[in-house]
């Protein structure tokens, strides 16, 4: 399968950076169109608070996502995040 | 700040992608919130800014400031705002940001609440924000 017929047309990526935007928090808390799939959250450190959002899933990175310890959120390997990328139709970074 | 287009083909099948341009850096403490208009322009040259639509939030209702003294870069915010007016652009002020006395004449604004600026940004093909 060619990494382009992966993509959704629909899925939105967050790319947070830390210290977290207020105002990618309080846009965020909005819920998503029905139509949409949720959005996908990413913080782009693994050393700060994931943010608590009931709208979306929320994920870290790092470099060791199987060793890190656990948290609340998934940790995401940078290769995992590249393909994200690609998979979405759209990538706001924050 | 990164960005990224779609794939050549995809931006062939709808050349005109709507645009949404977010502002919340401070153009009193930051060169960013000029730029960002900057290249909001650019991106809006190819048909007047009318697929371009700009929102301002936290003190960047300031580049829309008729005093630009404080505003670092204004020398450039100067020289392009024009172009925005001549446009027709109408800049979408957060309710919950904050807003200066008065505007540059001819300065078009509407108010959008944090809600309905969620929904923009999910509507929008490409979203650039500047912070």
């Amino acid at each position: 399968m060619s990494s382009s017929s992966l993509r959704s047309d629909t899925m939105t990526l967050h790319l947070l950076k830390d210290p977290v935007s207020p105002l990618a928090l309080q846009l965020l808390s909005f819920a998503p169109a029905p139509q949409s799939d949720p959005p996908v959250v990413v913080l782009l450190s693994s050393m700060g608070a994931l943010p608590v959002l009931l709208t979306s899933a929320t994920s870290s990175i790092t470099e060791n996502p199987l060793t890190q310890p656990s948290q609340q959120g998934e940790h995401l390997s940078y290769e995992r995040l590249v393909a994200l990328i690609f998979e979405s139709e759209k990538v706001l970074v924050w | 700040m990164i960005v990224l287009w779609p794939s050549t083909e995809r931006f062939m099948a709808r050349p005109s992608p709507k645009i949404v341009v977010v502002i919340a850096a401070d153009p009193m403490n930051s060169h960013r919130a000029v730029e960002a208009l900057r290249i909001a322009l650019g991106l809006g040259s190819h048909n007047e800014g009318m697929d371009l639509s700009i929102i301002l939030s936290g003190r960047a209702p300031f580049l829309l400031s008729d005093d630009t003294s404080d505003i670092i870069d204004g020398d450039i915010l100067e020289k392009h705002f024009p172009v925005f007016v001549e446009w027709g652009t109408v800049f979408s002020l957060m309710t919950d940001a904050e807003f200066p006395s008065s505007y540059v004449h001819g300065c078009l604004t509407q108010p959008i609440l944090p809600q309905d600026t969620a929904t923009t940004l999910e509507a929008a093909d490409r979203v650039l924000i500047f912070s």
